[in-house]
């Protein structure tokens, strides 16, 4: 096997192995099985496994979740939504079933249900084609909350997500399924990794806005400015004593928060680095407060651009802002690179 | 029969849709958008049963049912190139309203739509007039559970609800075949549910508007609610201006069999075949639409961009009531 390997393909190839070894494992979604299937991530698994474990549904998330509930009670299943957005339409049977049925029975139940929602950007999305709302699912009990950021994170995560008793519920950002790296199977998740080391500060990245935090590395890396990148896998559970270790070093808490502040997965983490005792400075990077509008002249003001963010940090920091952005900023801020094509 | 008139309007919506689907290459309309080329008929339509009062809600394939409503075409093209357009930019090419008209508004969600359309209905029951709600969605939609149960509510509370589904059998790439079993008769779904449902030839403007006549008859007179599935087909892809046939997810045989179907040729046809109107005429009417439309663009493209503080500001009404 080719590695490195893409996003879309890690997905792939966790969802092979998967299916491979629990021969019980149903995959289905809206387009699983269609020309496209799911931006690629389900091509030729209906041609392998057959129709019966691997289909295309009803307009009918809501049902679905719970008949995938059902299902996991007694064995395992994978739902896939194209769009986060549309996965707000199964909530109660998120929430009201799949989250607490081995808690409200008693421990006597389980379900074992995975779900991938992906987060589209771009391209006039728009305010009901580009949400997450990762820390709204981070505040439900019972629920375990993953945003993988490369191929290898996809690749464990997934895999063993599968197979965890609980459901999990995975984050996939579009603009990540093209990028590139190696994978390798881990025997465990991790739920936090620091991957890079600095002095200046520390820098808290989620999903998507990891990319964002290599970029920054890179920018800084121009006047020898080092951080400390933490990347944080696991949105629920979500643990920060990685984090809290780190900023008692550096005093400066930077936070890239993939959605925006208010009530965000970034503001608790604040929180309960604060209530460690540590003394720091802090500062949120995220959206506008606001749904994405879809005019391209809108949504380039409400996602934070790389400019924009080298300027905040360096003000924070107090350090003079002259850095050359030039190479990560394009002119078209509503694509992920200049030849992409869709489909978003 | 207004024959010119109905022509007119079949062509107001084909020339609006081709010339996005001529345009996109361009890259200057950055939004998804779905276009409605082979189901004009059912909202070419609509201005010759309904009037302004009567409201309209749809789905994320809203163009058609948008102009059919007689919803400004200008505002429409700004929206859509993300200038401050009927949505002030915001909402795009899926969310689109032109209160002014009874174009409410469109959604990107599939059967998000279908509830909000049985609210308005229910508004214009305790108003007491005598307006009704359209509602259109696609085959797709009816297999949410919001879309039973607003004809639920709707067929309880007695509403002047008009339920349209465009069954172009067809969920972006994914046939019925995968999504309902085999025998499923939506019309004696909804007929069992206590809803008069029709099925209509949705290529034929004859018959949808035959159709949409006995629909609107019968919600005033029984006081009830109606259900009609117009057949018929798209025949670009499913989001974007392109046609997508060498994907082979439709039968070849089908998409001929429907493209025969045009729903603009066959009127046109009918019109020469009864000495209504000549060949040359209705080539002529088609290019003064045409030019009409492309006016209409060229000027949309003069609107203003929208600002974000202003836009920012839209997130409450802070308007005092
Ligand atoms: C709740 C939800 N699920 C999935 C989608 C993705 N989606 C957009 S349009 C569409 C097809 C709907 O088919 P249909 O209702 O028949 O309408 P058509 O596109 O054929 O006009 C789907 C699945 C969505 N927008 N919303
Ligand atoms: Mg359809």
């Amino acid at each position: 096997m080719k590695n490195p390997v893409k996003f879309k393909t890690a997905i792939n190839l966790a969802l092979q192995r998967a299916l491979k070894k629990d021969k019980d494992i149903l995959l289905m979604g809206l387009g699983v099985g269609d020309p496209k299937n799911i931006f690629e991530t389900t091509t030729g698994l209906q041609e392998k496994f057959g129709k019966k474990r691997v289909f295309d549904v009803p307009c009918s998330e809501n049902a679905l979740t719970g008949i995938c509930v059902g299902y996991g009670l007694k064995k395992k299943a994978i739902l896939t939504h194209q769009r986060f957005d549309f996965m707000l339409l199964s909530f109660d049977q998120i929430i009201n079933n799949a989250a607490k049925i081995h808690f409200m029975y008693g421990g006597n139940l389980q379900s074992n249900i995975t779900i991938r929602a992906i987060v589209g950007k771009g391209w006039g999305q728009g305010p009901t084609h580009s949400q997450n709302f990762q820390a709204m699912l981070g505040s439900v009990p019972g629920l375990k909350v993953y945003f993988p950021f490369n191929s290898n994170d996809i690749f464990n995560i997934l895999y063993h997500s599968i197979f965890d008793p609980n459901p999990v519920i995975i984050i996939e950002h579009r603009w990540l399924y093209e990028l590139e790296s190696k994978i390798k199977f881990q025997k465990k998740i991790k739920s936090v990794e620091k991957v890079s080391s600095g002095n200046k500060g520390t820098i808290v990245c989620i999903g998507n806005t990891v990319l964002d935090a290599y970029i920054l590395k890179k920018i800084f890396s121009q006047k020898k400015i080092k951080f400390d990148i933490i990347k944080i896998l696991s949105i629920n559970p979500l643990k920060v004593d990685m984090i809290a270790k780190s900023v008692k070093k550096t005093k400066n808490l930077i936070l890239l928060e993939p959605t925006h502040k208010s009530m965000s997965v970034s503001s608790e983490i604040l929180a309960r680095v604060h209530t460690s005792g540590v003394l720091f400075r802090s500062k949120i990077i995220s959206n506008e407060e606001m749904s994405v509008p879809t005019s391209f002249y809108l949504s380039d003001k409400v996602y934070p651009q790389i400019k924009k963010t080298v300027k905040i940090i360096c003000n924070f920091l107090s350090i003079n802002s002259k850095f050359d952005t030039s190479k990560y900023s394009y002119k078209l801020h509503d694509i992920p690179n200049k030849n992409f094509r869709g489909p978003f | 029969m207004k024959y010119r008139k109905v022509l007119q309007n079949l062509f107001l919506i084909r020339k609006t849709e081709e010339l996005i689907s001529k345009e996109y290459h361009k890259n200057i309309f950055r939004c998804p958008v779905h276009l409605s080329i082979g189901q004009e008929a059912i909202s070419a339509a609509i201005n010759f049963v309904f009037n302004s009062k009567d409201l309209a809600v749809s789905s994320h394939r809203a163009h058609a049912h948008y102009i059919g409503k007689g919803g400004n075409i200008k505002n429409m093209f700004a929206e859509i190139l993300g200038l401050k357009g009927c949505s002030g930019g915001i909402g795009g090419s899926m969310h689109l309203t032109d209160k002014s008209v009874g174009f409410i508004s469109s959604s990107a969600i599939v059967g998000n739509s279908i509830p909000v359309g049985v609210g308005l209905s229910l508004s214009q029951k305790m108003e007491n007039k005598k307006n009704l709600t359209l509602i259109f969605f696609g085959d797709g939609a009816t297999e949410q559970g919001v879309f039973f149960e607003s004809v639920n509510f709707s067929a309880l509370k007695n509403l002047p609800t008009l339920f349209i589904c465009e069954d172009n059998k067809y969920s972006v790439y994914s046939s019925l075949s995968v999504r309902q079993p085999e025998n499923r008769d939506i019309l004696k779904v909804v007929k069992k549910m206590g809803i008069e449902a029709i099925e209509a030839d949705g290529n034929n403007i004859f018959q949808v508007i035959k159709t949409y006549q006995k629909a609107k008859k019968y919600i005033f007179s029984k006081k009830k609610p109606f259900f009609i599935k117009f057949n018929t087909y798209r025949y670009v892809e499913h989001c974007g201006p392109y046609d997508d046939d060498n994907l082979n997810y439709r039968p070849k045989k089908e998409i001929k069999r429907w493209k025969r179907k045009c729903p603009i040729s066959f009127f046109s046809n009918y019109l020469v075949k009864k000495n209504i109107m000549k060949n040359k005429q209705i080539v002529a009417l088609e290019k003064e639409i045409e030019n009409y439309i492309h006016n209409l663009y060229k000027n949309s493209k003069n609107y203003p961009r929208p600002n974000f503080s202003t836009t920012k500001k839209l997130i409450y009404n802070e308007k005092s009531r």
